[in-house]
């Protein structure tokens, strides 16, 4: 039913290494970098759990208006 | 297996960086040994009156690692009459500049000064020499300063970025 966490600890560390990036960058005074690399990381991220997000949206749909 | 792989890709990317913050430190060096060349090329052509090929060899026997080279190569060069000196000067001046990470207009500020070398009287050596070293200072300054900025800043970078695509890979 929950499946592996593996992905919520991967999420986690692409999460902290982005936010590490993102310091550095930002003190050196590369600000625009530095929002892009979040971005980037944003997105990357987004794209890991896109799978889990459609199955949420199916078993929401399968409750509310059951169907699936 | 896993655990080596990603030990693997975090080494590579964090040695990439570590080389990047080692070239910006390896310019500053490289032209604070200009700066102490031109200085030794200024007392033994001011003062000392020496040839030119004779001031190579000191400056070969009294400078470290990579400049050695240079200057012994120059001195040989000269001596063996391969050609106008300021063509052997640019020529060696291009090799140097493949190993010791200066950038092209440090280099171009260094064959600027060749090509004065050996053409005017002592008077004007020592102003060509006393302008060259100015620009060497405003460059060397320059290069300090990037140094301690993109140094430290490559070095983490480096690291960092191998632990993310180590991650995005797990």
């Amino acid at each position: 039913m929950i499946g592996d966490t593996g992905i919520l600890f991967q999420v986690a560390g692409i999460g902290i290494i982005v936010a590490m990036i993102h310091t550095v960058l930002k003190q050196m005074g590369k600000e625009e970098f530095a929002q892009f690399v979040s971005l980037i990381g944003f997105i990357i991220v987004l794209l890991f759990v896109l799978n889990s997000i459609s199955d949420l949206f199916q078993q929401i749909k399968s409750v509310f208006f059951l169907k699936g | 297996m896993k655990v080596i792989a990603i030990l693997m890709i975090i080494a590579a990317c964090s040695v990439v960086g570590f080389e990047i913050s080692n070239g910006f430190a390896r310019r500053t060096k490289n032209l604070r040994l200009w700066k102490d060349a031109l200085r030794i090329l200024e007392a033994e052509i001011v003062y000392s009156q020496t040839p030119i090929i004779q001031v190579f060899q000191k400056l070969s026997k009294q400078l470290p690692k990579p400049m050695k080279e240079l200057f012994a190569q120059l001195a040989k060069e000269v001596a063996d009459e391969r050609g106008d000196l300021y063509e052997i000067w640019s020529e060696k001046l291009e090799d140097f500049s493949k190993i010791s990470h200066l950038k092209t207009e440090d280099v171009e500020i260094l064959k600027q000064f060749g090509r004065t070398l050996g053409k005017y009287d002592i008077l004007q050596h020592e102003k060509q020499i006393q302008l060259t070293l100015t620009h060497l200072d405003r460059k060397a300054a320059e290069a300090n300063e990037q140094n301690a900025k993109f140094g430290k800043m490559s070095r983490a970078l480096g690291v960092l970025s191998g632990i993310f695509i180590a991650l995005l890979l797990l």
